[in-house]
């Protein structure tokens, strides 16, 4: 409300009636007298000079005395020069000297003061209440004011007899144009609103905000009586606390705080305002809030606080927002319930004139730091704009879509996905079910795998498909799982059968397109000339190993293509010094995932590393994090691959089942097996690039030199390993007894990225290369065209393999019960007259890709009972395993077919694709007995009951009921009992030693049942997926954009 | 423009090094063996594996067990042998053999015990061998009877379950009764269909369907199915396992009995089929089934010891489709015979034999046989008196068998030429078992035993076909795979 109009610019103060109000400037020098004598002159400059002035110092009064009248010059004004307490802060200062003046006899005329000039006495000090013209101009050193700021502020002061304080606009000293703060704004819960910001331009934005909640003592007009009714500052809140609960006192007692922008301070950043620059000066103000809360809201506050600052810490920590995440962290500690009592009782007895309710608008809006956290976070996620240089081509303010369009990189993918689709022809569009059953053929098995059965694979001690076994599951399956969790948890999309299978699916689809991604944007460490890259993206992604890796769906090839560029690129970098710790943590990030699934590069990337700390100065930090970082990451795996170091040349799909050694000849063209004229042609297009690329280095220390000692390191390693042999091939297999060998075109994948790396050096325009410009034009040409040839070779030739989506062999009878709570298992027998050989199918799932032989023991011990089965009719082995379907491939032997049908409790049920079924029931004259014999049953001497079997390998938690004391039989291996626990009501049993299937004894009632299987290296994985979790951490590229960008990277 | 020297030495120093790698590749063969992969386990090579379960069915007391057709008491001798150890690809482990009628069984442990066991209600009877006692394992079942209205002499060998089964025998018109037993050897029910066939086609054109319970046998009146039949042939498709079928056949003439006999299922369909052990003294039937849907064109060639035997009359028929017909060759003199049937299309054929007294008589049926491939075997029935003689046909070209005769725990093993052209007759005096494996790759030998007790006008004849027996298994040692 306007009481009184505003005065003109240049009106002078007039002395007349109370409408113009008693000032006294309160002078608050802490750091000597330099700054002194300029704020007395910019007193004096005042348009409004204070009625009086007060210093209160801690110095050598005389020589305040003589600064001040120094500066006064012929300013007559009333000048008291007070001694404040040593240490003393300023409001301590102010509120100690307002203690012994209460009243405008303010200006003491004790010993204290040296040679006043005008003082004026007090003739009512004790008459506080009824003075109310008599103002505090608070002026703490740092702060100047400009000539109006006075004139302002008691122009604001006298528009409304409610105003109790008036604070002015700072903005910085140096830049007057900018803003350092205005008002104090918190939220209801006391979190200071950096509003405006320190630094932000002053374009009058904030001028309309004139009631708030608080302003900073700088500057601050304050009425004398008002200051002397609240008692000054709480001395326990500090600067800003103190600020800000004196100002919100003031506004409880009925009198408002305002804000005259006009009235401009200037301001040393950092000195004379208190910001919420400190956690301590936080917590403060978080203090002043719930101490100012009622008593009801004050639990609910500290809730608030607790939640909102737990969550945002936790929000701004993911994106590597350390400080700012510690700042969020540290305002619980304004929780402290000590000092939020003590707070209270020094406030104690004010009289609230006001209701808090009053008082919302006021607040900053919650809103407004939900805001400020995803500012944070946006800030610290969004990488930073690339320099110019980098980006597409097109104009500025072209579309999106002319963008892309003209984007190489994307140009690239898109031609290589073409090419994917023209060369799966012959696949069909059937292939595409494979995206929710997964894939089969090649090296893909198939089979139902969630990512629960993938976890349990790894974790598990007792895992894989069958009967199980002790368990080995290679490090690419939690990989695995954790890709299929997030397929299923994808909304508004079906969750595959099998999501194990469509991750695998899916990338065997766009591996290729994936791969010339990876490859254009690794390939910025060579050169960051676009069309170059694109022409070898394409190269890489059409490049025999490549093709046939997709065509035989070789899945540790694959993310070898996706993985081994960036890998590349960070060796690149760190060798170059280019690279920062996050580049070097997402290449040891990258070369622990190839590791998972392409052991032999990752080693090698490792050794490359580790060679690079021992003689790359500069480089040794992070050559050190890129080499330990895998090493941390699979110590799981090391250990394995130090007892079977046979292990670093597999993984999934990684093996050549029967295939004779490879020709040395095919192998320098990149071919991995018996290639078409088209691989070929294309292979020895890649070598020939790599060749030429080598000539067009300048001298011997070019990085050609490098690359070609490398080439020949790689062509030597695949040569060898050609003629490696890791066994012989199982039984079940047509190559059955033929030699087990790596697969070559693993190896041939980094021969190929050296010769291309070399190619693109030819084609980089920095400095790089030599070579006369007329001739790099047309270098950057070749590459073109040997790109276009690739693709066309490649779809025209098309994939040599074929895939199809995998069918499961079973009924959906089989499958059902396979998957529900009878978890029971399908025998499938193969009698071609080469040999017999089974295999069981239950809910655990095969690896999806065919990996190492598998260890069958388990399934080989039931050999017998097989036999006994097929040419006994002695059906025991359909209960010892649970199996509730027997599938004979047809062709067979006559006497098989004919005598499962005349086994007891066999029944045929119809055929499909391929096989004979026979479908089990149990055939005891049991008076209870299941529909099929399931995984877990409750046996008594009459009865015998399923029991629900939730999890693989006959894991459950469930309740089972019986009557008289009975058996709990487990249908798995005897060695199964070693490696699992089984609890009734949280009371570990143990298996009956004497009985040929893991039996437990069960007493009479109703019992939870449960039945875990031991993960005895749980630490080890549960410290491995921590680290994976600090690996990702560390390699995102978000936090301060300094610590993630680097000149020239 | 400056010559890129660095890189011309470059390049080629890279290609020549790269070269030399290959060619020394090239040139040096030599592997890495790194890995601990298993080998190829030796026993997963099939037919190693000596089968450890073998389960025979036998029909029981055929005279007996249908409905509306009275009773008549008889006594069933079922034996059961395995071969010895030498004629078995590997040795034996322990096992046993055991023949169970109804609740009764009979078990012997020891490879050179025949287990034997009577039966005499209308239930059948399985015969089951284990571990060592399984390879080889044969058993028949034998009876006589000499009644007023019937006399007869009939061993039939026990088997397998057959899911698909021919059986010529029967029919001659009023005093002809034939009786069809479906016994399952499996543990669970089996469904069939009984058609039959006579002289002017199919004539069930829809079958009888019987089920046949686990371990039980079913029996059916042929008569019923085709009433007046005078040369019936039964065909019995089953499901699942299959079932064992015989046909018995008795023959009243008036007040005087002919003969009682009782046949197997006869060689599958073929162009050519050899009836061996064919007992005839005087004229000898052949009954020949065309199961085609075209007319068959059939000759008959009768085979004694010294080779071909003139036939006097017709040897040559034609036989409608669906149909039988049968070609009667008179005057032959008392002895073994083997026939041989040729046809332009698959045919199925059986051969009766015997001889009148007077009023009475006695007859037996042979059925065709598949050629000896492997060993074959046949337990001879133990009865006072009985006289086995194993008749032996070969091909058109000289064989060779391996002959062994079982005589307790003695056992004789010689070869035993077969002419081509002709038949071989071995008397098997006190034989319990006789077992015959060829020597030659080719299955050209047939065998049977002709079974003959008594002698002169009053003698009864029978005639045993050999089994095939299962000694290996088709499975092999069961791998696991993934």
């Amino acid at each position: 409300m306007t009481l009184t109009p505003l005065r003109p610019e240049h009106a002078a103060a007039s002395r007349g009636g109370s409408l113009v109000p008693w000032v006294t400037a309160v002078l608050l020098p802490t750091a000597g007298v330099d700054g002194l004598g300029e704020l007395v002159r910019a007193l004096r400059a005042q348009r409004q000079r204070p009625d009086a002035l007060v210093v209160l110092d801690a110095d050598d009064p005389a020589e305040v005395v003589a600064v001040v009248h120094r500066a006064l010059g012929d300013w007559a004004v009333p000048v008291a020069v007070v001694e404040r307490a040593a240490g003393a802060s300023d409001r301590a200062a102010v509120g100690s000297w307002l203690r012994a003046h209460p009243v405008r006899s303010a200006v003491p005329t004790d010993a204290e003061t040296s040679e006043p000039r005008g003082l004026e006495a007090s003739d009512a000090p004790h008459e506080v209440l009824e003075v109310t013209d008599d103002l505090l101009w608070l002026l703490p050193e740092g702060t100047r004011p400009e000539s109006g700021a006075l004139a302002a502020l008691v122009d604001t002061w006298r528009r409304s007899p409610s105003t109790g304080i008036v604070g002015p606009k700072h903005v910085r000293r140096d830049t007057p144009t900018r803003l350092e703060a205005m008002a104090i704004r918190v939220t209801r819960a006391g979190r200071v609103v950096s509003r405006p910001v320190p630094g932000e331009p002053d374009q009058g934005q904030y001028d309309r905000d004139a009631d708030v909640l608080a302003v900073p003592m700088a500057g601050a007009l304050i009425e004398r009586s008002l200051l002397v009714e609240l008692d000054g500052w709480d001395r326990a809140a500090g600067d800003l606390g103190g600020d800000l609960d004196l100002g919100w006192r003031a506004q409880t007692t009925g009198r408002r705080v305002v804000v005259a922008p006009s009235a401009r301070m200037r301001t040393e950043p950092g000195r004379a305002v208190a910001l919420a620059s400190t956690p301590s000066r936080r917590r403060a103000a978080r203090r002043v809030a719930l101490t100012r809360a009622p008593w009801w809201q004050e639990p609910l506050i500290a809730t608030w606080i607790l939640v909102s600052g737990v969550l945002s810490s936790l929000a701004l920590l993911l994106v590597k927002r350390s400080r700012a995440a510690w700042a969020e962290f540290a305002d619980l500690g304004a929780l402290n319930p000590v000092g939020l009592l003590g707070a209270r009782w020094r406030t104690r007895g004010i009289q609230r004139r006001v209701r808090p309710r009053h008082l919302s608008g006021l607040f900053a809006p919650s809103g407004t730091m939900a805001a400020r956290v995803v500012d944070e976070v946006h800030d610290a996620v969004v990488p930073p704009r690339a320099p110019l240089g980098d980006r597409s081509r097109a104009a500025p303010g072209a579309s999106l879509r002319h963008r892309l369009g003209s984007n190489p990189g994307v140009l690239a993918v898109a031609t290589v996905l073409l090419a994917t689709v023209v060369a799966a022809r012959d696949w069909g569009t059937g292939i595409l079910r494979g995206l929710d059953v997964g894939l089969v053929g090649g090296e893909l098995t198939g089979g139902t795998a969630r990512a629960g059965a993938l976890w349990h694979a790894w974790v598990d001690d007792w895992a894989g498909p069958g009967l199980g076994g002790p368990a080995d599951g290679g490090p690419h399956l939690p990989i695995l799982a954790g890709l299929a969790r997030l397929v299923e948890a994808l909304p508004l999309v079906p969750t595959p059968t099998s999501s194990g299978g469509a991750v695998v699916a899916v990338l065997v689809f766009v591996a290729l397109p994936l791969a010339a991604a990876s490859a254009y944007l690794s390939a910025r460490v060579v050169t960051r000339v676009p069309w170059p890259r694109a022409a070898v993206a394409v190269l890489w992604a059409c490049s025999p190993p490549a093709v046939a890796a997709v065509a035989e769906g070789r899945l540790g090839a694959l993310v070898a293509l996706l993985l081994l560029p960036p890998v590349a690129a960070g060796l690149a970098a760190v060798a170059a010094r280019r690279a920062t710790p996050t580049w070097a943590s997402g290449a040891g990030l990258a070369t622990a995932v190839l590791g998972a699934f392409a052991p032999a590069l990752a080693a090698a990337a490792v050794l490359l590393a580790l060679l690079l700390f021992a003689v790359r100065r500069g480089a040794r930090g992070n050559a050190l994090i890129l080499a330990v970082t895998p090493l941390v990451l699979l110590s799981v795996r090391i250990r394995d691959l130090v007892a079977e170091p046979a292990l670093l040349l597999q993984g999934p799909g990684l093996l050549a089942w029967g295939t004779p050694a490879s020709d040395p000849v095919r192998l320098a063209a990149l071919q991995p097996g018996h290639g078409s004229v088209a691989a070929l042609a294309v292979g020895a297009l890649i070598v020939a690039l790599g060749v030429g690329g080598l000539l067009r280095g300048r001298g011997w220390r070019a990085p050609q030199t490098a690359l070609g000692v490398l080439t020949l390191v790689g062509v030597a390693a695949a040569l060898t390993v050609a003629r490696v042999s890791l066994g012989v091939v199982p039984e079940g297999s047509s190559a059955a007894g033929e030699p087990l060998r790596p697969w070559i075109g693993l190896f041939l994948l980094p021969v190929t990225l050296v010769l291309l790396s070399v190619a693109l050096l030819g084609a980089a325009p920095d400095g790089r290369v030599a070579g006369p410009a007329r001739l790099l034009v047309g270098w950057r040409q070749v590459l073109g065209a040997a790109a276009l040839a690739a693709v066309g070779l490649t779809a025209v030739a098309g994939f040599p393999g074929t895939l199809a989506a995998w069918r499961d062999p079973r009924p959906a009878l089989a499958v059902e019960q396979s998957a529900g709570l009878l978890a029971t298992r399908t025998l499938f027998v193969t009698a071609d007259g080469t040999g017999t050989t089974y295999r069981l199918l239950g809910r655990e799932g095969a690896d999806l890709v065919r990996s190492a032989p598998v260890d069958l023991r388990s399934d080989q011990a039931i050999a017998d009972g097989v036999v006994a089965l097929l040419a006994d009719a002695d059906p025991t082995v359909v209960g010892v395993a649970a199996i509730d379907l027997i599938g004979l491939r047809v062709p067979a032997p006559p006497e098989l077919a004919a005598r499962l049908d005349g086994t007891a409790g066999l029944q045929e049920i119809a055929g499909r694709g391929g096989w004979r079924y026979w479908r089990v029931t149990p055939g005891d004259q049991l008076a209870e007995r299941p529909i099929a014999p399931p995984r877990l049953r409750l046996e008594t001497g009459t009865t015998a009951v399923a029991v629900a079997a939730n999890g693989s390998h006959a894991a459950t938690d469930t309740q089972v009921t019986t009557n008289e004391p009975a058996r709990l039989v487990v249908a798995e291996p005897t060695a199964w009992s070693r490696s699992a626990v089984v609890r009734i009501e949280d009371r570990v049993v143990a298996a009956d030693p004497t009985a040929d299937t893991p039996t437990y004894a069960v007493p009479a009632g109703t019992h939870r049942v449960t039945i875990e299987v031991i993960d005895s290296e749980r630490w080890w994985h549960l410290a491995t997926v921590f680290l994976l979790g600090a690996a990702v951490y560390l390699a995102v590229p978000a936090g301060r954009r300094g610590a993630r960008t680097r000149q020239g990277s | 423009m400056r010559a890129p020297v660095a890189g011309i030495l470059r390049v080629l120093l890279v290609a020549a090094a790269g070269a030399g790698l290959v060619q020394l590749s090239a040139t040096n063969t030599v592997g890495l063996d790194v890995g601990s992969g298993a080998s190829r386990p030796e026993d997963a090579v099939t037919g190693q594996t000596l089968v450890s379960g073998a389960g025979l069915a036998c029909s029981g007391a055929e005279l007996t067990g249908i409905r509306g057709v009275r009773n008549i008491d008889q006594t069933v001798s079922v034996r059961a042998a395995v071969p010895p150890a030498s004629l078995l690809p590997k040795a034996p482990g322990k096992g046993s053999l055991q023949i169970a009628v109804g609740d009764a069984e009979a078990t012997v442990t020891t490879r050179d015990e025949t287990a034997s066991a009577r039966a005499n209600s209308a239930a059948a009877v399985t015969v089951s061998g284990s571990g060592g006692l399984a390879p080889g394992l044969a058993a028949d079942q034998s009876w006589v009877l000499d009644t007023a209205t019937i006399r007869g002499l009939a061993a039939t060998p026990c088997g397998r379950g057959l899911t698909d089964a021919w059986l010529v025998a029967g029919g001659g018109g009023v005093g002809h009764l034939e009786r069809l037993v479906l016994a399952n050897p499996s543990a669970n029910p089996v469904t069939a269909l009984v058609t039959v066939h006579g002289t002017s086609g199919l004539l069930t054109i829809d079958g009888q369907s019987v089920s046949v319970p686990a371990f039980g046998r079913t029996a059916l009146l042929v008569e019923a199915l085709a009433p007046g039949e005078k040369a019936p042939a039964v065909h019995v498709t089953a499901s699942g396992a299959g079932l064992w079928p015989t046909l018995t056949d008795t023959w009243l003439d008036g007040l005087d009995p002919q003969g009682a006999d009782t046949t197997r299922a006869g060689a599958a369909p073929a162009r050519s089929q050899v009836i061996p052990g064919v007992v005839a003294d005087g004229d000898l039937t052949l009954r020949v089934l065309n199961p085609g849907e075209g007319e068959a064109v059939v000759s008959a060639a009768v085979v004694g010891p010294e080779g071909l035997v003139p036939i006097k009359g017709n040897a040559v028929a034609r036989v409608n489709a669906g149909a039988t017909a049968e070609i009667v060759v008179p005057g032959l003199t008392d002895g073994t015979y083997a026939v041989r049937v040729t046809a332009d299309v698959p045919v199925v054929a059986a051969a009766m034999g015997g001889h009148r007294r007077g009023a009475g008589g006695e007859f037996a049926w042979a059925p065709s046989t598949v050629g000896i491939d492997g060993l074959a075997g046949a337990v001879l029935p133990a009865r006072e008196g009985l006289t086995g003689t194993l008749a032996l046909v070969g091909g058109a070209t000289p064989a060779r068998v391996e002959l062994t005769v079982v005589d307790g725990a003695t056992s004789r093993t010689r070869v035993l030429p077969i002419p081509a052209g002709a038949t071989v007759a071995v008397p098997l005096a006190g034989a319990g078992s006789v077992w015959v494996r060829p020597l030659d790759d080719e299955p050209t030998v047939h065998a049977a035993v002709r079974l003959t007790l008594g002698a002169g006008a009053d003698r009864l004849e029978a005639v045993l076909p050999l089994s095939p027996t299962v000694l290996t298994s088709a499975l092999g040692q069961p791998t696991a795979v993934q």
